[in-house]
């Protein structure tokens, strides 16, 4: 409590809480940007936060991240484009809220529904990230590097649409994280001569390329549909009712956003999830534990509520992984692993030990975010709302301009503007082909304490593989791995059966 | 299961089989005798690539050959296709006059040439946006930051 208290004096101060206030407000115009998420958001201001303080630097990412998290709903509400596929489900009937004149009423319950999540989900951080981290640091390199192959492969497996591609994205992002001097013999690895790859790739200009600039390149395919959506946007004339949250919303959305509260956290913890996950479960269980379930798909405002409370409690929850243990569930957390190393701090429970006060003032800058989330998202509705209707051939030539600005800062020059634009490369493909992205940068962020821990272990171990036996942890997450294979493996097969049945049916 | 898995499966096999037997081999060096080889990771993921490339393929064997092959659309589409191509070489270009020119003209082709790439022909908007752009970064870096990109 005594840490929380001095975090609290430490982030209460003028310039901080304006660090946030920016942070949530750009996060927020990003996230209402069809197309645009919270990775891209945060992976392109890192290189705004190079001069300022670590703290002020983590809080304006984490503000860029909860704001374009709950604006993302906004363009879901009013476009039927969600900000990003968590928001999906949002859509199915903000829309329609939207199309009956209830545009603002579902806009504010997605607002009111984000900070409710969002700040549960802060709390439930708070509270279990010091513990866990407490257990991680009586693990050693076998455990380690056990763990690691059990979140890559649990990674792998769920957040793509196959397990194999999933795997080949996590082993093609530790292969990428080997480019450089090799650590221990400073032999060159995959440099092919390029005196600048001897430092290995830069994970700013891979993030951004992977997240960002593979993003825009998708988006300018695709640009003309979105901003024919966007001119069809009409906010009509809304009566008064229509346009506040009234008591009988809130009988409807309360037990909606405490589930979606709940499995948004849940959903944060387990690595590799993901926040889609997290909304599409808690809107199917609200539709089935719903009285009128017919109204959902129509108009049913606690749809709303129960997607957006969960879409919002993954990102804080997603950090318990990260600061417990070192190990990112999500892009987010992997991309703030960059700002960690920037600003000289290392994510893991070594920081609860070396840096206490930064973890607390994190914390407290995390419950600023979520406070300033819920002001800055009411008074500036409306602003929000325009920004909707500024069309994709202007976004995308700015997206793209920071893009190369951040990779230049973060990436030896105009190398990394080369890396950035290979990767985005890579990264469209990866999305078009459906290899999960997140995986891979979640390898490549991971890849070198995966191979440290790899080589400290066979060394520990005597290179005889029989030795692990005497490492109970160890050998419980391999055989979770081994279980988390065989799991998803037959789950896939069931899927693919379905799949290959309901082709077969002739189409009449 | 789509042919687009088959064919990205044997177009990573091939990346595997390339990197195993031929770039690995000749870019990596042994290491000291007693050390872990240092292309013992990098050989263990390019083995894990093939192997799971391996197995994406054999997964998706029968459906080139099926009937729903023809009805199965391509996951790029034309459009993001051109999308891609304009990407490439408008960075591409804007590096070359970064290295020709400097930062100015660099990003003025950035933003000019992607704006024109999608369709925009209002002379204000293909004016304002990089001079306001352009004079935003440069209070930003090099008066507020203090750094500067050149």
């Amino acid at each position: 409590m005594e840490n929380l208290i001095g975090g609290f004096q430490d982030i209460l101060t003028p310039v901080n809480i304006a660090w946030i206030a920016l942070g949530v407000t750009i996060g927020y115009v990003v996230g209402v940007l069809p197309g645009l998420g919270k990775g891209t958001a945060v992976a392109v201001a890192i290189p705004l936060t190079y001069y300022i303080s670590p703290l002020a630097a983590i809080a304006l990412l984490i503000g860029i991240a909860k704001g374009s998290t709950a604006g993302s709903a906004v363009s879901a509400i009013l476009l039927n484009a969600p900000g990003e596929p968590s928001s999906a489900p949002t859509a199915l009937d903000g829309y329609p809220l939207a199309r009956q004149g209830k545009a603002h009423k579902a806009l504010k319950m997605g607002l009111f529904a984000s900070v409710i999540g969002d700040f549960i989900s802060t709390l439930v951080l708070i509270v279990l990230a010091a513990p866990l981290a407490e257990y991680a640091l009586l693990i050693g390199p076998v455990e380690l590097c056990a763990i690691l192959l059990f979140s890559l492969t649990f990674i792998g497996g769920l957040s793509g649409s196959s397990l194999s591609k999933g795997m080949i994205a996590a082993c093609f992002g530790i292969l990428c994280s080997t480019v450089g001097l090799e650590i221990e013999t400073a032999i060159p690895r995959l440099t092919f001569g390029v005196l600048e790859l001897q430092d290995g790739l830069p994970l700013i200009p891979v993030a951004i390329g992977m997240l960002a600039t593979a993003e825009m390149i998708v988006q300018m395919g695709n640009h003309k549909s979105i901003d024919q959506q966007t001119s069809l946007l009409d906010e009509g004339n809304a009566s008064r009712e229509d346009k506040i949250v009234l008591w009988e919303d809130w009988k409807y959305c309360i037990p909606a956003i405490g589930r979606g509260t709940a499995i948004g956290t849940v959903v944060g913890i387990l690595p590799g999830l993901g926040a889609s996950v997290g909304s599409f479960l808690s809107y199917g269980a609200t539709k089935k534990a719903s009285k009128r379930p017919e109204l959902f798909g129509k108009g049913a405002i606690e749809g709303v509520a129960a997607a957006e409370s969960a879409d919002n409690a993954v990102v804080p929850a997603s950090l318990v992984p990260l600061f417990a243990i070192g190990i990112p569930g999500s892009v987010i957390a992997a991309i703030l692993i960059a700002a960690f190393i920037i600003h000289g701090v290392t994510p893991g429970p070594m920081m609860f030990v070396e840096q206490p006060r930064l973890v607390y003032g994190i914390y407290a800058a995390m419950i600023c975010a979520s406070l300033l989330l819920l002001c800055i998202g009411y008074f500036g509705l409306r602003f929000f709302a325009l920004v909707t209707k500024v069309p994709m051939r202007m976004i995308i030539p700015v997206v793209l301009f920071l893009c190369a600005i951040g990779a230049f800062l973060q990436g030896d020059g105009i190398f990394g503007v080369m890396v950035m634009l290979a990767f985005g490369v890579i990264g469209f493909l990866a999305k078009k082909l459906e290899f999960s992205f997140v995986t891979f940068l979640i390898g490549f962020v991971i890849g070198p304490s995966f191979e440290l821990t790899f080589r400290q272990s066979i060394a520990l171990l005597n290179r005889d593989i029989t030795q692990i036996i005497d490492r109970p942890i160890a050998i419980a997450f391999i055989v979770l791995t081994v279980l988390t294979i065989w799991r998803i493996a037959v789950a896939n097969g069931k899927k693919n059966q379905l799949a290959q049945k309901d082709s077969e049916i002739p189409k009449t | 299961m789509t042919r687009s898995d088959f064919i990205s499966g044997i177009v990573l096999l091939v990346f595997g089989l390339v990197f195993l037997f031929v770039l690995i081999p000749h870019d990596i060096e042994a290491g000291p005798e007693g050390v872990l080889p240092p292309s013992l990771v990098p050989n263990l993921m390019v083995g894990g690539i093939a192997l799971l490339s391996l197995i994406l393929i054999v997964k998706n064997w029968k459906r080139p050959g099926g009937q729903n092959v023809a009805r199965e659309q391509s996951p790029i589409s034309i459009s993001e296709v051109k999308a891609v191509a304009w990407a490439i070489t408008i960075i591409g270009v804007s590096i070359l006059l970064f290295l020709w020119g400097g930062a100015l003209p660099a990003a003025t082709l950035l933003v000019i040439g992607l704006m024109l790439a999608m369709g925009e022909r209002r002379l204000l908007p293909l004016v304002v946006t990089p001079v306001t752009l352009l004079i935003g970064a440069y209070l930003l870096f090099y008066q507020l930051l203090g750094t500067s990109i050149e």
